[in-house]
């Protein structure tokens, strides 16, 4: 087989077809695939990651990556031994209720999904009441929330106060962002974290999960 | 400008102007300096579905704009429209409006056709298509937006006029798209307005522009507003870091 660092550039450049064909072709090799995720797909995807932080790529090579690395990850799937789970965590996301805007809740969907994680993406205008719905039945590590208009994040709070009365706030980190989001709002509604961009998003989201 | 050919413009009917997509100016080069790409190129992948994806939003898209004339007066944080309505714009933008004589409510969309090639394309899932096309959209509103001004300027020759403003942002509500719809006869260029005050077709823009020979040409910008939420001072603040 081939170098495996022509799997780590595949990746990186976004080409879905050759990361597939050069997975399978590491497969057949017997390397091991929790060797392939860690040495070169997950190497990759910090890469572009590191690129898009310093203005070397933008958002369509985050989205070309992170396209790749899923095709890859569903080559390994059923190689995983002992039942362990290609994902390294899960996330229940939505734009909050009242909220229509879905680019960018999507968009951190997808790098999500691309970094490994599973992802249950509850839509647009999602109520305190289905966002609990979801958290009780799915049971996620992390919960994400989106909001693009400053009438619509205080909701987000509402979110947060709706999960302590359930008893379910300790089960669950949340993570929450969009245009009007900041820092020190994620802090004043009793927030887990707050990221700015969905790189920055999949990096918080695996240091919840480590 | 004679008073009489001023009550003449402010008496006009409202026109809605159907705009020929080659006018816009808008070239894909132009998308790509808007999704970033300034000094560095994109992956090949990107610039095929970009041109793709451009031919066909060329071939269907047929934006449009209005604009409606208006009398008013400038306080220190609304505007008094013909007496009779008032736009609570905040501080900041009432002090870019001041010394405007008369006033233009306007309207500009991507229209139905851009919105329903949206919803197509989002249905497939594939997220890099929905931002590429998402990109393509804003640029179109925004384009619309800048042949509505060039309209205006037609009509308003010898007037200098202000940038043009919308509610959501520098402090005026987004509930006061309400007042801009009213004003525009409700379902401008087919623009709807939801219940939480969002336009459909999504990719639309509306506001207000001054216009008078004492106003003063100042942008959106950070040093006239101090706005902590507003995305575009997180931009900046991040450029400003990058750059560091």
């Amino acid at each position: 087989m081939e170098n495996l660092d022509s799997l780590y550039t595949a990746i990186l450049k976004g080409q879905l077809e050759e990361a597939v064909r050069l997975t399978n072709e590491a497969v057949s090799s017997a390397i091991p695939p929790q060797t392939i995720i860690d040495n070169y797909m997950t190497k990759a995807m910090e890469e572009v990651g590191r690129r898009f932080e310093n203005h070397q790529a933008f958002v369509p090579e985050l989205l070309l990556a992170g396209r790749a690395m899923k095709g890859a990850l569903e080559v390994l799937k059923p190689h995983l031994s002992g039942g362990a789970s290609s994902h390294i965590g899960k996330i229940v996301i939505g734009t909050v209720k009242g909220d229509l805007h879905d680019i960018g809740k999507n968009l951190v969907a997808s790098m999500m999904e691309g970094c490994g994680f599973e992802v249950i993406n509850l839509g647009i205008d999602i109520s305190s009441e289905k966002f609990i719905q979801a958290v009780k039945e799915h049971k996620p590590d992390i919960l994400c929330m989106s909001a693009l208009l400053t009438t619509t994040m205080s909701y987000m709070e509402e979110v947060i106060e709706a999960l302590k009365t359930a008893g379910i706030r300790d089960q669950v980190k949340v993570m929450v962002g969009g245009a009007p989001v900041s820092e020190s709002f994620a802090r004043q509604i009793g927030a887990d974290g707050y990221t700015e961009n969905a790189n920055a998003a999949v990096c918080l989201a695996k240091t919840f999960v480590a | 400008m004679p008073q009489s050919v001023w009550q003449k413009l402010l008496l006009r009917k409202m026109t809605e102007h159907t705009l020929n997509f080659d006018s816009l100016d808008l070239s894909p080069e132009t998308v790509l300096l808007e999704m970033g790409y300034d000094k560095i190129k994109p992956e090949k992948e990107v610039s095929k579905i970009l041109y793709s994806i451009f031919e066909d939003v060329a071939a269907l898209t047929r934006p449009s704009c209005t604009f409606q004339l208006l009398k008013g007066e400038t306080g220190t944080s609304a505007i008094s429209l013909e007496k009779t309505t008032t736009l609570n714009v905040g501080t900041v933008i009432a002090k870019l409006l001041a010394g405007s004589e008369r006033f233009a409510v306007f309207a500009a969309t991507a229209g139905s056709a851009f919105q329903q090639y949206q919803d197509k394309v989002k249905e497939k899932g594939d997220m890099l298509h929905t931002f590429i096309l998402d990109t393509i959209g804003s640029c179109i509103a925004e384009k619309a937006g800048d042949k509505m001004e060039s309209l205006l300027e037609k009509e308003i020759a010898g007037y200098r006029h202000t940038y043009r403003f919308s509610p959501g942002y520098c402090g005026w509500p987004l509930k006061e798209q309400k007042e801009i719809f009213r004003i525009l006869e409700n379902r401008p260029c087919g623009i709807l307005l939801s219940d939480v005050f969002l336009m459909h077709p999504i990719k639309s823009i509306s506001g207000i522009i001054g216009i008078g020979n004492n106003i003063q040409e100042r942008k959106y910008g950070c040093d006239i507003c101090q706005l902590e939420t507003c995305y575009k001072r997180k931009n900046k603040k991040k450029r400003h870091d990058t750059d560091k």
